[in-house]
């Protein structure tokens, strides 16, 4: 049925065009926030007006919050199960708990909403959790109509271990205020019937909200540097030691700030004019197919709040965030916002680093990386260019996290990938003669670790945090990087730009991704996604044997009746003598190809002779049962066809062959296993004896260790 | 003293080239037993694939890793290799270690062979014992020394918000286990120099007297010690700058030339140590002065008889007439 529909959509649809970047997002739901920060107890005081429209085409009788601190209330939460305590190596710290409690929840005109209200645990029916609040409504909200709401809440703030609390007096406050989640009308996201989506807070998995405006006014002590999304529209002294910040930010799904004493704030603007040339905004106007006016980017402020100790890195955080402002933009859109707030966080609060928010990144970097030789591990930079990625692939294309993972996380891996690579080169570490890049790592995972679940796969659906982590990220970073190799790097670039202006302040699923790419590439690429985002499978092609043979003559009897002739052994002998020496002698070469994954892809094989020469031979995929053709080769016609398992290459030639290599361009980034893509016909013991060297010092020097 | 007795060993090393190599040699065998597995496993299985070539010139984690997929077991295998290899580097040592020290201290002037051999076979399950001891002993000392401080690193490290403090501590931990490390190995040659030029059995006889040795003159010991460590890390960085001048994947017999050569002189650093240990022992505790030779039992002195008296004349009693 999917199929039938892209096929209709490729019908009908215009050829691929430059779309408008929308200027604005509908706005759904908007916050008017004030809160108070406790700097000793740890808690927040606050209230909020919110205002919900009503998306669909018929009323909604009930409100449901995401109330996501209550994840760390105790022991029996569903992220405290799942997570063992623990998120990303950080364990949660002895009595570190944290909670959320709403005080009060009025409709606006002073209806009293909290007498029906009630937790829900729509995934896993664990009825200790916290994070999801029902709210039924005397009055459904009519279609295209608003309810405003007056709420009241105090929270205390968890220690961070998993992005959000305190460390002493450094505070990272996310996901901190009773939340809408998201009304889906019927036929979004392919729905059915419209309902809220709104799920439990997973040990894997992250957040979806609406579009909205969102006016903070936080309230902290007058010493406190605060960092928030959006812009500060004032600030405000009061009589009592403290200062409130109003925060403001139209079409943005979240709101998050930090508070701390330590923060040494650091300015910087990224200018439009003045850090992109003419040639670049050419090259890439040509790149993704859209004009030289489209492709403008404007000014953003930055602002940095860094840790006084990491101070020596001030300029390696700014120049990856303006690298990031400037090559996501060219390539995808230009970032809408005026600015960006980037936070380093407290020595012992790194839970906190390595998030995103809608213009508020939190990066995360070390004292060791300040100097010589550890400032060439790119780490901090990888972080603020990934977590500013989001901006794109999370906060304005806002898919659903919970649902769909690869969406966000993959496609930032994979872009974030091309800016590293742009900007700093191959290598993200480069210390005492070890080399490791950012790629390298990606493959690294995709040949040892060989957890291969269904990527679209819910995120507290993965087996482990493992699996969710691999394909997720680097498992759809290889997927995209193969697909762009085989529809042409140009085609990707417009269709991943497509995709983005297309989507931006919208919620997009994994089909309208799909659609969008086989628009652009003009076929139909389900055949392709069903193999790679659909099902676990693994491509790995092999070339398992080859054999290069001299052709002997032919011996015996030949011909009929009078003409028949005996060609005898010594005749023959004679006969390859002289074409030896006259090295016309021919060779019959037999290679063995063999698929050891499920994943069809086309590839070639490159047959390397003696004296230089190659011979290039398409393989393209034929459909095996139960496999879709990926709709990427050209036909059969073009080159040799591969049916089944196994394809068997014999030819007659010239010269010996050295070498076959299948897929001798490296461009199926997904293969598992690139050892094995190229074969001698004679053993070459070079590179094994110069490791076995190395591996007779090595031993050497442990034995010195043992005294000998 | 330290630095005479750093001069000292070190001539000692220059005398006995033939010692070094013999070292050196030991060295080599054992390297090239454990090795040998590994290196034909990794031949059959890179030798047909050229996408392995570039594990050949440099340390690649996703070529070796695609390697032990293809063949699984390979990396544990080099794993368990080097295990075993050490291990017996372990008993190996104790042969050694008696053979070199035999060797610089017997005053007799037969072959080199023979004196390696007498102090390896002689001073083997001396060694034996003293190992054990010293097997126990370091892990013991090192953890006493360094646990309060890895265990203040790690709450400062969750709680002090410094990273400075945090880092700093954890350096002191490490190089307070170092520092208690290298004292108890140097008991350890103490006790055993003492052992072979004393010629002791009982080697628990011997700890506190060693002990007290390095503990009574930690910095001379660790002078000669630290002389010798700064002379390896020197030819280290020199190995290590010519090395990363031969071309990757070529001159591999430059390659092999430069590494040995490396190991060689490695060996005659630790001729040289053993040798300025002895040097220093023989000043901090000198050979015990050879008890005086036992005074023969006194000989019974001869009965002496009077000869008779001579008769006086023309008096007296007649004798005897009558």
């Amino acid at each position: 049925m999917r199929r039938l529909a892209l096929l209709a959509s490729l019908a009908l649809a215009a050829p691929a065009a430059a779309d408008p970047l929308p200027a604005h997002a509908s706005r759904v739901a908007d916050y008017d926030v004030r809160v108070k920060l406790d700097p000793d107890a740890k808690t927040l005081a606050g209230s909020e007006h919110v205002t919900w429209r009503n998306p669909a085409t018929e009323p909604v009788g009930e409100l449901w919050f995401h109330l996501y601190l209550n994840a760390f209330k105790n022991s029996e939460s569903t992220f405290f199960k799942e997570s063992g305590g623990q998120l990303r190596g950080d364990l949660m710290p002895d009595e570190g708990w944290g909670f959320i409690d709403v005080t009060s929840i009025r409709r606006k005109d002073g209806v009293d909403l909290a007498g029906g209200a009630r937790f829900e645990q729509p995934d896993d029916g664990n009825a200790a959790d916290r994070t999801v609040w029902r709210v039924p409504l005397p009055e459904p909200v009519p279609a295209g109509g608003t309810i405003e709401l007056d709420v009241e809440f105090t929270a205390k703030l968890p220690r961070v271990f998993a992005r959000t609390g305190y460390f002493r007096d450094y505070f990272l406050v996310g996901q901190w205020f009773p939340k809408l989640a998201v009304f889906e009308p019927a036929g979004a996201r392919g729905r059915a019937t419209s309902g809220w989506n709104c799920h439990q807070f997973h040990a894997n998995s992250e957040f979806y909200a609406d579009f909205g405006s969102y006016r903070v006014e936080i309230t902290a002590p007058k010493s406190y540097v605060i960092g928030a999304t959006g812009t500060r529209s004032e600030r405000r002294d009061n009589p009592d030691s403290t200062s409130t910040h109003v925060f403001e930010r139209d079409d943005v799904i979240d709101f998050a700030w930090a508070a701390s004493p330590r923060f040494v704030e650091v300015t910087a603007r990224f200018s439009g004019q003045q850090d992109v040339s003419e040639q670049e905004y050419a090259e890439v106007a040509a790149l993704v197919g859209r004009s030289r006016e489209e492709v403008q980017l404007t000014d953003v402020d930055i602002h940095l709040l860094l840790q006084p100790e990491h101070l020596a890195q001030r300029d390696r955080h700014l120049r990856a965030a303006k690298a990031a402002i400037k090559w996501f933009g060219l390539w995808y859109g230009r970032y809408p916002y005026p600015t960006l707030t980037i936070v380093d966080p407290a020595f012992g609060a790194g839970g906190s680093g390595g998030m995103e928010y809608p213009t508020f990144i939190t990066a995360g970097t070390s004292v060791l990386l300040n100097r010589w030789p550890l400032d060439r591990v790119l780490a901090p930079e990888e972080v603020v260019v990934h977590e500013f990625g989001h901006q794109y692939w999370q906060s304005m294309v806002a898919s659903n996290e919970f649902e769909e993972s690869w969406l966000d996380e993959g496609f930032n891996s994979y872009s974030t990938g091309r800016v590293m690579d742009k900007v700093y080169g191959e290598w993200m570490i480069e210390a005492f003669g070890l080399r490791l890049g950012g790629l390298e790592l990606s493959r690294l995972q995709n040949s040892v670790e060989r957890m291969f679940d269904r990527i679209r796969t819910p995120a507290w659906g993965y087996s482990s945090g493992s699996n969710y982590g691999f394909n997720s990220y680097a498992r759809t970073e290889l997927t995209l990087l193969t697909l762009g190799a085989l529809v042409g790097e140009e085609t990707l670039a417009r269709a991943m730009r497509t995709y983005h202006e297309r989507f931006r302040f919208r919620h997009p699923t994994s089909d309208d991704f799909y659609a969008v790419v086989s628009e652009v590439a003009g076929r139909d690429l389900s055949g392709f996604f069903a193999q790679t985002t659909e099902r676990p499978g693994i491509l790995d092609d092999e070339v398992s044997s080859v054999r290069s043979e001299k052709v002997d003559e032919p011996q015996g009897f030949f011909g009929e009746g009078e003409g028949k002739k005996n060609v005898t052994g010594k005749e023959a002998h004679e006969k390859e003598k002289q074409a030896d020496a006259a090295s016309g002698r021919r060779w019959r070469t037999t290679v063995m190809v063999r698929r050891r994954g499920e994943v069809t892809l086309p590839t070639s094989l490159r047959l390397d002779y003696e004296g230089g020469e190659t011979q290039t031979l398409p393989l393209v995929e034929q459909d095996r049962a139960g496999v879709e053709n990926t709709g990427l080769s050209p036909g059969p016609a073009s080159g040799e066809p591969w049916r089944g398992r196994f394809k068997k290459i014999e030819l007659l030639s010239a010269k010996r062959l050295v070498s076959a290599t299948v897929d001798p361009e490296d461009r199926l980034k997904l293969d598992v296993n690139a050892a094995n893509n190229s074969r001698r016909a004679e053993p070459d013991t070079a590179a094994a004896n110069r490791w076995g060297a190395r591996l007779v010092f090595w031993l050497q020097q442990l034995l010195a260790l043992s005294g000998l | 003293m330290s630095w005479r007795a750093t001069l000292a060993g070190t001539a000692v090393a220059r005398r006995n080239p033939r010692l070094v190599a013999t070292l050196w040699l030991f060295n080599l065998a054992l390297a090239l037993a454990g090795a040998l597995p590994g290196w034909m496993t990794l031949s059959a299985l890179m030798g047909p694939l050229p996408g392995a070539d570039a594990l050949g010139e440099a340390f690649r984690f996703g070529v070796l890793s695609d390697l032990s997929e293809l063949q699984p077991g390979l990396v544990s295998g080099l794993g368990r290799a080097a295990l075993a290899t050490f291990g017996l580097g372990l008993v190996v040592a104790l042969a050694t270690t008696g053979g070199t020290l035999e060797v610089l201290t017997s005053a007799d002037e037969r072959s080199l062979a023979h004196r390696f051999g007498r102090g390896a076979g002689r001073f083997f399950l001396r060694f034996l014992r003293l190992g054990l001891i010293t097997l126990l002993a370091a892990p013991l000392a090192t953890g006493l020394a360094a646990a309060p401080l890895l265990a203040l690193s790690r709450h400062l490290r969750r709680e002090s918000g410094s990273e400075w403090l945090a880092v700093s501590v954890w350096v002191l931990a490490a190089a307070v286990a170092g520092l208690v490390l290298v004292f108890v190995l140097l008991v350890q040659d103490a006790a055993r120099v003492l052992l072979v030029r004393d010629d002791e059995r009982r080697v628990r006889r011997l700890l506190r007297p060693a002990l007290g040795t390095v503990l009574r003159h930690p910095l001379k010991w660790l002078s000669v010690w630290s002389w010798n460590a700064v002379l390896l890390s020197v030819l280290f960085a020199l190995y290590l700058a010519l090395s990363s001048a031969v071309p990757p994947g070529k001159l591999l017999v430059v390659l092999v030339l430069l590494q040995q050569a490396f190991v060689l002189l490695r060996c005659g650093l630790r001729v040289a140590l053993l040798g300025a240990e002895i040097e220093l022992v023989a000043a901090l505790r000198p050979r015990p002065p050879a008890p005086p030779a036992a005074a023969p039992p006194p000989q019974p002195e001869p009965e002496l008889v009077e000869p008779p008296a001579e008769p006086e004349p023309g008096g007296g009693a007649p004798v005897g007439l009558g």
